[in-house]
């Protein structure tokens, strides 16, 4: 296949607080925005004029104050759906994406909230399919425990087929009454036919993320899109041609799915100005005492490493306790550290531009500590370097483009936007206007054809 | 269980009658997000304090359905106006609470405070068959349940209190845990955790509307609802239906006047008095069901008048006639008539809550005085 019709795809990932735990707190951050729609109308505007695909609005159905140290974003935030129709009424063009978790809705009411979206929006809307990592949610829920991932899955398999189908029978002009669903599955009994007209997209796009065998058979059989998260080039090419594979063995074509891992990108004019940027942000971060071992819980919402050297020891393979944090490494370090403790350190350099023999600007143990705590896929750099990046991905087929997780709001959003997609563009990358009105157009994709047949 | 109430920040309420568009989705397709915009804003312009999106999760019947989900509906249309009150409505037995807390929450978030609920209890279950899920019973008890449904939300909205964000750059403290409360519900249909992932609505609570569809659901709403749309046919069944909903709300220890009773109404104005009576003989097997108020429209504005004064009403929800013209001739002639009378007062303006507009107080949060369930601030 030629590559000469593969195009670049950019979401950009919304955290009213910055995808950086500490992007809040940098000067010229807006640490109140979680639930000033206008706000996020504005920077959703910014993504639009940059010609972005999509906005993406995460969810979490939990929370906890211990992850205001973490994920502030997360803790509380602005119910998506709510959020979307707003968006919708705001912008024009840009794809908007909504999470939600079949786990805790009905179908029905999925069917119809995301086709009213696509209503509103003028054939704009799309569905991110989680199924729940926290398992405090069930909590919420009146559920007595959070199901294990095959009965999560074999609900989400049936759920989704179902959402598609009331989509597929919902009222058209051939037929005003709609046709009904009289489903019988497995989980679900669902009469139909739905009460939205037929969607402007007939099906919204639909988006998935994950890793395990069930989440990548369901992604490449059901999702249009798939939001990777592999920290390197290696991982996110095998990750990319498993799910195209996969994707071909459900008779589908690699252009139907579109594979967007995360990136971090810390842009400025220069890179000195940009690795300022990404030093302030960390600098923010606290340091766990050493005698604190073990994984932090954030209160049931997930796991993160400590910010500690003990932590810092286990990632290297090596004892490091009782070094400063602000101790340059020794260089003889690199040659006694496990794979994984060169992969740090190598991407440390990477980010930081510091290396473990570089005079005065070598790299220290707390460098070390940082990068361990975000090893997400971040690229720190002035506007080419960030292009070739992308660039470097999106030619070694580890990516048909990247979900953008601006750091801080709106800085990193006008940052990228301004600096990097000209250069994208310039190269002939990325779109220089929407190929039309729908998130379907932006994705090059066709109406799917329905799965009932016509006649009533 | 009404919450209690800091009357220092008692508002002064709209005078004069309250007034809601009750719009029952039902209509011809096309682009339904351009159409519903409109009749925000006509709504909003005629001077209205809240639209209603009343609904039903289901199509089929004698008119083809399209329509919006509420939520969807009403967030689209609140980019587009500025002081209109809209009231989503929801039925319990086809939401999980910790969701429909959400989704109102934010609407409130979004709207700055002009959201409203409509919870629906409705014994028919008339959409039951878009909701099969095998592993839940469907309840039996429905207003049990939806008391529940409704005590979980509402102790849901108060699980941040107002001062819960500190948002301090400086040191990085975001929150004060110690403000973020669960709510630990094990109740008889429910067993809700919490907190919220929401911040406290800030109307506080949003205000509770109640569509009544018999009289069975009275007694709760005398007690719940701060606006209540009652669907006699005539002003006498009106009258007695108010005067028994303020008879509830005493007896629960509310003040009656906080609770507004809207009859249902469907205005047919003519241009003149035998237009008027033709209108209501060729359509009134037709109409919605409501008093239909049938005349000029100074005999319209005349009837919808004196019975406030009467106490037949708070107010009205009115359900325009579906016929071409009735719409226009009801807002642009009858309703500038009971402004010129004063019996609507002028509208608030922009950024008052909708809890203002109805003169109801913003609620104190009943989790604020409670021992910390979740104070790890670590």
């Amino acid at each position: 296949m030629s590559t000469t019709n593969r195009r670049l795809h950019l979401g950009l990932m919304f955290w009213a607080t910055g995808t950086h735990a500490a992007g809040w707190r940098l000067p010229g951050s807006k640490e109140d925005a979680a639930f000033d729609i206008e706000f996020l109308q504005h920077v959703t505007q910014i993504a639009e004029r940059a010609r972005f695909d999509f906005l993406f609005l995460g969810d979490r159905l939990a929370t906890d104050p211990r992850l205001q140290r973490t994920n502030p974003s997360q803790m509380s935030r602005l119910e998506p759906f709510t959020a979307a129709a707003s968006l919708a009424a705001a912008t024009s063009r840009i794809g908007i994406v909504v999470t939600a978790n079949p786990t805790y809705y009905d179908p029905y009411t999925v069917a119809r909230l995301i086709g009213s979206l696509d209503h509103v929006s003028g054939g704009r809307a799309s569905w991110n399919i989680v199924t729940g990592a926290d398992d405090i949610a069930a909590a919420n829920f009146s559920r007595t425990e959070h199901w294990e991932t095959q009965k999560r899955y074999d609900w989400a398999d049936e759920f989704v087929s179902v959402v598609k189908a009331l989509w597929d029978g919902a009222p058209s002009e051939v037929h005003p009454a709609g046709l009904p669903l009289r489903h019988e599955g497995a989980h679900f009994r669902i009469e139909g036919p739905l009460d939205v007209p037929r969607l402007p997209q007939r099906h919204a796009v639909i988006l998935h993320a994950g890793t395990s065998d069930r989440s990548r058979e369901l992604g490449a059989r059901e999702a249009d899109v798939i939001f990777a998260g592999q920290p390197d080039l290696p991982s996110a090419q095998a990750y990319y041609a498993d799910i195209k594979a996969r994707a071909r063995r459900h008779g589908r074509g690699e252009h139907e799915i579109a594979i967007l891992p995360g990136l971090t990108p810390i842009v400025a004019a220069t890179t000195e100005e940009a690795v300022a940027i990404y030093d302030r942000l960390n600098a923010f971060l606290p340091l766990d005492p050493e005698d604190a071992v073990g994984e932090v819980r954030k209160g049931g919402l997930g796991r993160g490493r400590r910010r500690n050297l003990g932590a810092l020891s286990d990632v290297l393979g090596v004892d490091v306790r009782g070094n400063g944090y602000g101790e340059a490494v020794a260089p003889g370090l690199y040659a006694r550290v496990s794979d994984a403790g060169r992969q740090l350190i190598d991407e440390t350099a990477r980010r930081t531009r510091r290396t473990l023999e570089g005079g005065a600007r070598r790299i220290t143990y707390r460098d070390l500590i940082d990068t361990a705590g975000a090893m997400g896929a971040v690229v720190v750099g002035n506007p080419e370097e960030v292009a070739d990046f992308i660039q470097s991905w999106f030619d070694a087929r580890a990516a048909d483009g990247f979900n953008i997780f601006p750091a801080y709001v709106p800085g990193a959003v006008e940052a990228f936007t301004e600096l990097v997609v000209p250069v994208l563009q310039r190269r002939g990358l990325f779109r220089l206007d929407y190929e039309g009105p729908t998130f379907r157009h932006h994705l090059g994709l066709d109406l799917p054809a329905p799965r009932l047949p016509e006649a009533a | 269980m009404s919450a209690s109430i800091d009357s220092s920040t008692l508002p002064a309420p709209r005078s004069g009658m309250r007034l809601a568009y009750l719009h029952r989705a039902a209509e011809p397709a096309g682009d339904l997000a351009a159409r519903l915009t409109r009749l925000a804003l006509e709504v909003e312009r005629a001077g209205f304090d809240f639209l209603l999106f009343d609904d039903e999760p289901k199509a089929g019947g004698p008119v083809p359905a399209a329509r919006l989900d509420p939520f969807t509906a009403a967030s689209f249309v609140a980019t587009r106006t500025r002081h209109l009150g809209l009231a989503v409505t929801a039925d319990a037995a086809y939401y999980e609470p910790f969701n429909l807390a959400r989704l109102t929450a934010s609407l409130d978030h979004i709207t700055h405070g002009r959201a409203a609920l409509n919870l629906t209890l409705d014994p028919a279950r008339s959409a039951a068959a878009n909701f099969g899920v095998r592993h839940r019973a469907a309840p039996e008890d429905g207003q049990r349940h939806a008391e529940e449904f409704l005590h979980i939300v509402r102790s849901l909205w108060d699980s941040w209190e107002d001062d819960a964000f500190i948002r301090d750059k400086e040191t990085g403290r975001f929150v004060d845990g110690t403000k973020i409360h669960a709510i630990a519900h094990r109740g008889e249909h429910f067993q809700v955790q919490g907190p919220l992932n929401v911040a406290r609505p800030p109307q506080g609570q949003l205000p509770l509307v109640h569509v009544e569809r018999s009289a069975a659901t009275r007694e709760w709403a005398a007690t719940e609802a701060d606006v209540v749309i009652v669907a006699e046919p005539d002003e006498a069944g009106a009258r007695s239906a108010r005067a028994a909903l303020r008879l509830g709300a005493a007896d629960g220890g509310r003040d009656a006047d906080a609770l507004a009773v809207l009859a249902r109404v469907v205005p047919l104005v003519g241009t003149s008095p035998s237009e008027a009576a033709d209108l209501h003989a060729r359509w009134a097997p037709l109409l919605p069901a409501g008093i239909v108020a049938a005349g000029t429209a100074g005999e319209v504005a005349d009837r919808l008048h004196g019975w406030v004064e009467q106490g037949v009403a708070d107010g009205y929800a009115v359900l325009p006639a579906p016929v071409a013209g009735q719409w226009p001739r009801f807002a642009e002639a009858v309703l500038p008539e009971l402004a010129r009378r004063g019996a609507i007062g002028p509208a608030p303006g922009v950024g008052a809550t909708l809890r203002e507009r109805l003169g109801l107080a913003r609620p104190a949060n009943r989790h604020a005085a409670a021992p910390t369930l979740s104070g790890q601030t670590t």
